[in-house]
């Protein structure tokens, strides 16, 4: 079997299609209103009442600033979550896009991930504000904090890719992500620092990836907290290099099926 | 091959596997189908040992019965579904194929759907804002630009995807069925730009059940039935033969 065809030639010739894409993703998911965006603030406001209400006083006694240490955990796993599912739906959603047009498929990956990425730094600038009002003063390690949303940018699309070839794939992959998500929320520091549990389980729990992007913005906004150390996070950098390259992979090979699962 | 070929099939074959009873493709279903050893998927071969040459610059015809592989054979060309067999050599830029408005957003305007179009064909943000307004004035939808994409007709809606194409840098053209829903004094607009097209050198595909503007448009048409090319050559000659295995 043998297919050609003149391919676009620039370095990277799909940017204002990612944009695009990007911005009407954006407004389909929020209608681009403000309204919309309050809505998406909504969610983790109810969380934090939820949380802070049950573990305030059982956690928030061993945890420095716990009212700022919880908002942080929230709204980054709220991204983590949301992102993650919205591109394991992403090639079943843009369906009539992906069997008209002939574009890269990640685009429609990258472009879920991109648009709950938009409304998910509008929640952390939300977030900045409440934290600095909690009584922390913004510092100059606030500057490293696009760095740690950057790592998550591409933990999630790293993820987002694997899931969304078996989501075209699957019909019940959302419902599979949703039990696994689930479960991976109380295996993750959202509510409660790893130091309440015992050394082994530290140590097992230490090697998610999301724990060490939470402990690494919280260590950058609340002074008391700890920093993970340079070597992990660079193990975390090339292990979600790694992931996302896997992913582009196995989305690329798998290009030809899942066109044709999407027709039949 | 010739040195004009725009597109040139040997062989070519695609099968699809479909679900061999009513079941939905679930990941419990995979896993109890792989315990039971049941049957999963059964084969269909949509499209089966075809040889086709496309000249550059012409207009080529596609027509057959529902479910003769004609849409197949649209997806394969455009690059979106790969062959199972045989190989397809496609010389040029064929992004689209254009099924109405199918990929776009109906709860955007007409404007972000005009530049969501323009992305995806490959345009760049300059371009499409240097032939915007010959795309808004081919459409005929500048009343429209902020309406609801999803609030136009189906024949308003067609326009969008159809105006945006005429003005990308496309060499080869792939339509199905996009003029059943145009009006007439649309229809003529696009029959005049597909002539236009095809003079400056380009490909136009075009797919359509309406047997007089294949015989009239095109000068070449492939027949297909069920799966196979039961006839590759003159248009009218093609048309003919449709009609007569029809039963007349």
């Amino acid at each position: 079997m043998r297919m050609t065809g003149t391919r676009r030639r620039e370095p990277f010739p799909y940017g204002h299609l990612l944009w695009e894409m990007t911005r009407d993703e954006v407004l389909m998911r929020d209608q681009g209103t403000v309204l919309g965006f309050v809505w998406t603030l909504l969610h983790p406001a109810l969380m934090f009442v939820v949380l802070y209400g049950l573990f305030s006083h059982w956690i928030g006694d061993r945890v420095d600033q716990y009212m700022s240490y919880l908002l942080i955990g929230i709204v980054l796993w709220d991204f983590f979550q949301k992102s993650t599912t919205y591109a394991l739906g992403s090639l079943r959603r843009l369906r009539g896009t992906v069997l008209n047009y002939r574009f890269p498929r990640e685009i429609a990956v990258f472009a879920s991930v991109a648009a709950v990425f938009w409304s998910s730094l509008m929640e952390v600038c939300v977030l900045l504000v409440a934290v600095a009002l909690l009584g922390q003063t913004p510092r100059w390690s606030w500057l490293l904090l696009p760095g740690a949303l950057a790592l998550e940018l591409l933990l999630c699309t790293g993820v987002g890719l694997f899931l969304a070839v078996f989501g075209a794939e699957f019909q019940d992959m959302e419902r599979i992500w949703d039990v696994l998500t689930s479960a991976f929320f109380y295996l993750t520091p959202v509510f409660y620092p790893l130091s309440l549990l015992s050394p082994r389980k530290q140590a097992l729990l230490g090697l998610n990836p999301l724990a060490l992007i939470l402990e690494t913005f919280r260590a950058c906004v609340i002074p008391s907290t700890r920093a993970p150390g340079a070597r992990a996070l660079l193990a975390l950098l090339a292990g979600s290099l790694a992931l996302a390259a896997a992913g582009l992979a196995l989305l690329r090979a798998r290009e030809p099926e899942i066109a044709d699962k999407l027709l039949v | 091959m010739s040195a004009d070929a725009a597109v040139v099939a040997e062989g070519l074959g695609k099968r699809f596997r479909i679900a061999a009873r009513d079941e939905r493709r679930t990941v419990l279903g995979r896993l109890r189908r792989a315990l039971t050893g049941a049957p999963e998927r059964r084969e269909l071969w949509a499209l089966r040992d075809l040889d086709l040459e496309i000249r550059r610059g012409e207009i080529f015809g596609v027509i057959g019965a529902n479910g003769a592989g004609k849409s197949t054979l649209l997806l394969l060309l455009a690059g979106i579904l790969a062959p199972t067999r045989g190989s397809l050599r496609v010389e040029g830029k064929t992004d689209p194929f254009f099924q109405f408005a199918a990929g776009l957003r109906p709860q955007l305007s007409v404007l972000d759907n005009m530049a969501l179009c323009a992305a995806l064909l490959g345009l760049t943000r300059r371009e499409f804002k240097r032939r915007l307004p010959q795309i808004v004035e081919f459409s005929g939808l500048g009343d429209y630009l902020y309406a609801r994409y999803g609030e136009l007709s189906t024949g308003l809606a067609a326009r969008l995807p159809f105006a945006t194409a005429i003005h990308a840098d496309l060499d080869i053209i792939v339509i199905d069925e996009m003029l059943s829903v145009g009006d007439r004094a649309f229809q003529a607009q696009c029959l005049e730009a597909f002539r236009g097209l095809a003079d400056r050198g380009k490909t136009l595909i075009v797919v359509s059940h309406n047997l007089d503007l294949v015989a009239e448009l095109c000068g070449r048409a492939l027949y297909l039935k069920e799966g196979r090319a039961a006839y590759c050559g003159k248009a009218g000659t093609a048309v003919a033969r449709l009609i007569a295995d029809s039963g007349g």
